[in-house]
């Protein structure tokens, strides 16, 4: 193999000036291909165009060509799509940028068909009270050509694929559904049948992300870049927000001077005043500032995560993300939990001060229950940081069996039981059964692991069962223990039979059924998004629609 | 010579659990057919049956599979989810023979 240190020095110049010639380069190596071949009998594949897009050409046709020239590459279907995500949301924006330079509304008529201005005027005004937005003119031209086109191609049974379908239905759930309404309008007019891809796409011209403006910003997760050296942190940080193409990413230098308390202070102030609702990333270099992260988030109740020895790519990554409106979790990547599988069983007793009632009751149950292998903590409700955070850091070390208080606590899937019970000595019949629910849940797995080719790790058994207890929340509905049994076997060997790449059987009648439960469908798929992120599998239609009518059908039952 | 079969709503599960069950009748002698049937197809596989049993998460289509199964006299019970949750054929077994003995 030749590596770089073999090349002549003036070859390896030359990758200084990669930069600008990427276009020729791409073009030449193409962007997903590792291996080039050089053959001297067969003829040279390669060819260097350059051709300009042309303006207004709807980008179905770009998009399926490129489907065209990765699948003659061999590349398979998911890596296919997942190139098209990265590639799909700028050439929205483009099209949407190109198409109002070089037009105006007034222009338009000339254009455009009477009839598809009328129904992106009905659309538009609809959308303003339904969804709430304002919607600009941008979005009335790029709407308006992109109907004309889509009409036109559907009129003429031509093939729309839309590989960020699945992202854009859980991401923009109601925008997804109201385009669900307005095809049905667009049908009826037109008289076509618009295609579910088809509608993932009009979904991108309601889902105002896409064109986000700078005060909007608030809502997203904050990225801040701290660290030691006069301008290091601020130098980063220019590189970055000017990649981003937004002043979004805020840096703060630490020159060596500085003592770290004085710096806290100005960290503190930042992190104050500015809204970091969804939480604050703070991305730092090495030293003290590893720590002001906890600190802080004890200090301001904000929620604040550190990540130390920080790249300009790794800020890069998380601004990119963040912008794009992902969760903390999402932009950090859940960690893998590697602790040992036995966690003791914990019961937490809360109480406003952790010290009055649940210190009482504490007591009581350490009486009641001193046969049983468990341990009992108070914890106060209002505490400096959020009940919750405390809880499901808790939740790396112990399994928690219950939380007890005066007041319904309702926490990331944990069951409540009210004091009433521990007074009235029924405590020890629910706990009992709680522990045996989850021993059964273990023994679901000992029966389960010698059969799951893909799946190794007892966790799934947890991820299913919360998001089945999810599931029940969001739809207000209830299945027996029974029946969860049965579902987390079904769908264990679901993702497991996805994971080797089984086919689903068909489910009958599918397009009726998501037509008749379209919003219980959209919740299903946003719920079992973590698992399915996770284990990294595609999880089709049919299988939605399984698990949907098990919960359906099972919750009519119960008693 | 029992014939059973086994619903479940993909055929995702059942599969698993008829091969435990055919090995539980591998080892105690008896003769047995086992099959497991997705939902969809079961109105084609109504022929030469014993008893009909159903995993549990699809409880709900019971009443459904009874109005299909009475007028040919088989029988329609619902595996218990212990017993399907640790995949134990032996027991399942069990249940199945003791609902066509008590028929």
């Amino acid at each position: 193999m030749i590596t770089q240190s073999e090349i002549p020095n003036h070859v390896r110049k030359g990758l200084l000036l990669l930069q600008e010639h990427r276009y020729d380069v791409d073009e030449l190596i193409g962007m997903t291909e590792d291996i080039l071949k050089f053959s001297e009998t067969l003829e040279p594949t390669l060819k260097l165009i350059h051709e300009e897009e042309k303006i207004g050409e709807d980008f179905y046709s770009t998009i399926e060509g490129k489907i065209k020239s990765y699948k003659r590459k061999g590349l398979d279907d998911r890596e296919i799509s997942e190139i098209l995500n990265i590639d799909i949301e700028s050439h929205f924006q483009r099209y949407l940028g190109e198409i109002s330079r070089y037009y105006k509304k007034d222009g338009l008529k000339n254009i455009i068909s009477k009839e598809i201005m009328d129904i992106v005027d009905e659309i538009l005004l609809l959308a303003k009270q339904v969804l709430n937005k304002e919607y600009d003119e941008r979005i009335y031209l790029g709407l308006s050509f992109h109907l004309e086109r889509s009409i036109e191609r559907i009129k003429k049974g031509e093939r729309i694929y839309n590989p960020k379908l699945n992202f854009i239905r859980i991401n923009y759930e109601n925008e997804f559904i109201y385009a669900m309404k307005i095809a049905k309008i667009i049908d009826s007019k037109f008289n076509v049948e618009i295609p579910v891809d088809e509608i993932g796409y009009l979904a991108m011209f309601f889902a105002t992300d896409f064109f986000k403006d700078k005060k909007e910003m608030e809502s997203y997760v904050r990225i801040m870049v701290i660290m030691h050296g006069k301008s290091t942190a601020s130098s980063m940080v220019e590189v970055v927000n000017s990649l981003l193409g937004l002043d979004f990413v805020i840096g703060l230098d630490m020159p060596l001077s500085m003592k770290p308390q004085k710096m806290y202070e100005v960290v503190k102030e930042k992190i104050v005043n500015m809204n970091g609702d969804k939480g604050v990333i703070l991305m730092v270099d090495m030293g003290s500032l590893t720590n002001f992260g906890s600190m802080l988030a004890e200090e301001t109740g904000i929620k604040i995560r550190t990540v130390d020895m920080v790249t300009t790519s790794m800020v890069l990554d998380a601004g990119r993300k963040s912008v794009l409106g992902y969760s903390m979790e999402e932009i950090l990547g859940k960690e893998r939990l590697d602790k040992e599988i036995y966690k003791r069983n914990l019961i937490l007793v809360a109480c406003f001060t952790g010290d009055g009632l649940a210190r009482k009751v504490k007591e009581m149950l350490v009486n009641i229950l001193g046969s049983l292998d468990l341990k009992i903590e108070t914890i106060n409700i209002i505490g400096s940081s959020s009940l919750e955070d405390r809880v499901s850091k808790m939740k790396e070390d112990y399994n928690i069996l219950a939380i007890i208080s005066s007041m319904e606590i309702d926490i990331g899937g944990i069951p409540f039981i009210s004091v009433m019970d521990v007074f009235s000595g029924k405590i020890k019949g629910i706990l009992n059964r709680l522990m045996v629910e989850k021993r059964s849940h273990n023994g679901v797995w000992e029966s389960l692991k010698e059969h799951l080719v893909y799946l190794k790790d007892e966790l799934i058994i947890e991820e299913v069962n919360t998001f089945i207890d999810q599931v029940e929340k969001k739809l207000d509905l209830k299945v027996s223990d029974e029946v969860k049994t049965g579902m987390i076997m079904h769908i264990c060997f679901m993702m497991d039979n996805l994971k080797g790449e089984k086919k689903t059987k068909e489910f009958a009648n599918l397009l009726e059924f998501i037509d008749e439960y379209s919003s219980e469908f959209l919740t299903v798929q946003n719920e079992i998004e973590n698992i399915r992120r996770h284990y990294n599998v595609d999880i089709g239609e049919n299988d939605i629609a399984y698990i949907l009518k098990m919960f359906i059908e099972n919750s009519k039952t119960v008693q | 010579m029992y014939n059973i079969v086994l619903v479940c709503s993909a055929g995702m599960s059942t599969s698993l659990l008829v091969t435990k069950m055919e090995k539980a009748a591998e080892e105690q002698g008896i003769k047995t057919n086992i099959k497991a049937v997705a939902e969809a197809d079961l109105k084609n596989n109504l022929e030469n049956l014993d008893v009909l049993l159903l995993g549990p998460q699809v409880r709900y289509i019971l009443p459904k599979i009874k109005e299909l199964a009475d007028p040919k006299g088989i029988p329609v019970n619902v595996i218990n989810s212990v017993d399907y949750g640790t995949m134990n054929g032996v027991k399942v077994l069990d249940y199945a023979i003791s609902i066509i003995e008590g028929k």
